[in-house]
């Protein structure tokens, strides 16, 4: 068949199908359309109020009527039931770190801080994670650079040791927790993550480790890459989990693995086709990946891009969610069991639907995730 | 200031050419539709803006494109255009030429599909549609090449480029 025979088929079809179309009135579309404008203009506002209320983006820190005090001690909180009346109010809450370690409840629509889940604990980031009935949060901490895994009820009470380690991440159905444990010579028991000064390469030392919840029982697996672990995420199905790695040593070799029971497999080359590096990622709902591609230059490296995008589990684009500032890390990044995506740009929080615009919420946080919906 | 009467003439004269565009680029009357609807609903959003593009239908296909390659909106989608207009059955009363290429067309790369419906289908040059995909020029002869060859033995033939 000639270029032109071609064409000439797919436009008679085209057009044949074109003509059977009963597209909806002019009308309907520019209600749809005046709907869109009105969400947005009430998103945009309520932001606007939020961060005013807030003190120039430490929003977090203002508490509404739960009356809790936040690490920042800003006052002025903004009653939240004058915040639910706009339509983004069925946005699922976010559990988050602020810098100054506390676990707060943030409000996603506004911002601000609902609730101190546990206040100055010296709680690290980047990750922070909620079992997926909602009831429990899982964060880290550090004591003496030690650093354990802790846990805290929901609905309130006192925080208790999980394990040593950092960056929990609790599996689908709840039942198994993964982290990452740091041992020094002396045994599992001590972990010196990110303390300075203890010698030895961190490369070869990080361990995944999985834990059964109801019997205590651990799987150690060695790292997935020669590098620090810096993020973990289940696969929806919990067969997998996703480990984010780097940088190796001064340069920014970030690797991207999925790590199952027998197998660590790169989601791609390290770097890929346009020399760039995955520096983070996370399982979507539907089993692609939300991460942040960055590229770079010399050693030790300088990032000249970070794009945050929608991948296969292989690594091909499927689609471009923003693009991301270059001074600044992208970090724990999550999606919702509806596709809502949030990360922390620096110590900024933004969230996006995947097919607009992330926008930012709230400043002043290590880590942050989503509340199951 | 957004005219709805400038509005409503681009919708009416446009909205069923880009859903035969779309569908040829989704495989899914559905889909093709509801996305369309999505995109034109975006455009008169922001009608002010788009109005004064060189071709806001551009706009619109664009958008709606990247409405359907988004699978957390084809999830949603696929949902609401079972909702609206049943399971998926939109091939009747279509020729069967025109089917078997666009059944071969879903078997090609997106990229690949998206040149080949914007050159053959749209009219679009090659410079045009590295414009409106934002891809390179060589990346679109690649990719209309490459995609040709690759529908010639879906669709049981040979290739025959015109002169």
């Amino acid at each position: 068949m000639r270029d032109s025979e071609f064409a000439a088929r797919l436009r008679s079809g085209a057009d044949e199908l074109a003509a059977a179309v009963n597209p909806p009135p002019p009308d309907a579309i520019r209600r749809r359309g005046d709907h869109r404008r009105r969400r947005a203009a009430v998103m945009s506002g309520v932001l606007a109020l939020a961060i005013g209320v807030g003190g120039g983006g430490a929003a977090y820190a203002s508490l509404g009527q739960a009356g809790a005090r936040g690490s920042g001690g800003h006052s002025g909180s903004v009653p939240l039931g004058a915040l639910a009346s706009g339509s983004a109010a069925a946005l699922p809450g976010i559990v988050a770190v602020t810098t100054g370690g506390a676990v707060v409840v943030l409000n996603a629509v506004t911002g601000i801080a609902t609730r101190v889940l546990v206040p100055q604990v010296d709680a690290i980031g980047d990750e922070v994670s909620i079992s997926p009935s909602g009831a429990t949060v899982y964060f880290a901490v550090k004591r003496d650079c030690v650093d354990y895994i802790e846990s805290v009820p929901l609905s309130g009470g006192a925080p208790a040791v999980v394990s040593t380690g950092v960056l929990p991440s609790v599996s689908p159905d709840g039942t198994k927790l993964a982290f990452v444990r740091e041992p020094v010579s002396g045994g599992p028991s001590t972990v010196r993550y990110g303390c300075s000064g203890t010698g030895g390469s961190p490369a070869s030392q990080f361990q995944v480790v999985v834990r059964d919840l109801a019997s205590g029982t651990e799987k150690v697996y060695p790292a997935a890459a020669a590098a620090p672990v810096s993020h973990l995420s289940w696969s929806p199905s919990g067969s997998a989990i996703l480990v984010s790695a780097g940088p190796a040593g001064q340069n920014t070799g970030w690797s991207l693995s999925v790590l199952n029971a027998i197998t660590s497999v790169p989601v791609t080359g390290q770097p890929d086709a346009a020399e760039s590096y995955y520096r983070e990622g996370v399982y979507l709902p539907d089993g692609n990946l939300f991460v942040d591609r960055v590229c770079c230059t010399g050693v030790p490296g300088s990032v000249t891009s970070t794009l945050l995008q929608e991948v296969s589990a292989t690594g091909r684009l499927i689609h471009q969610v923003t693009e991301g500032f270059k001074d600044k890390d992208h970090t724990s990044l999550d999606a919702s069991s509806g596709g809502l995506l949030l990360y922390l740009s620096g110590h900024d929080l933004y969230l996006s639907d995947g097919t607009h615009a992330p926008y930012k919420l709230t400043s002043g946080l290590i880590a942050a995730a989503w509340l199951p919906s | 200031m957004r005219d709805p009467r400038s509005f409503d003439a681009f919708y009416t004269g446009s909205v069923r050419r880009l859903v035969g565009q779309l569908h040829a680029m989704t495989g899914s009357r559905a889909e093709a539709e509801d996305c369309v609807q999505e995109a034109y609903a975006r455009a008169w959003q922001r009608w002010d803006k788009v109005s004064g593009y060189g071709d806001p239908e551009a706009w619109v296909r664009t958008v709606a494109y990247r409405v359907s390659i988004s699978s957390w909106r084809k999830t949603a989608n696929m949902r609401a255009a079972h909702r609206r207009h049943g399971a998926p059955g939109d091939s009747t009363g279509l020729s069967p030429d025109y089917v078997a290429i666009v059944t071969a067309l879903r078997k090609v790369s997106d990229g690949q599909r998206q040149a080949i419906v914007l050159h053959h289908l749209v009219g679009l040059s090659v410079e045009e549609i590295a414009k409106e995909t934002g891809a390179a020029v060589g990346t679109v002869k690649a990719r209309l090449s490459r995609g040709r060859q690759a529908l010639a033995p879906l669709l049981d033939e040979g290739v025959h480029c015109d002169a």
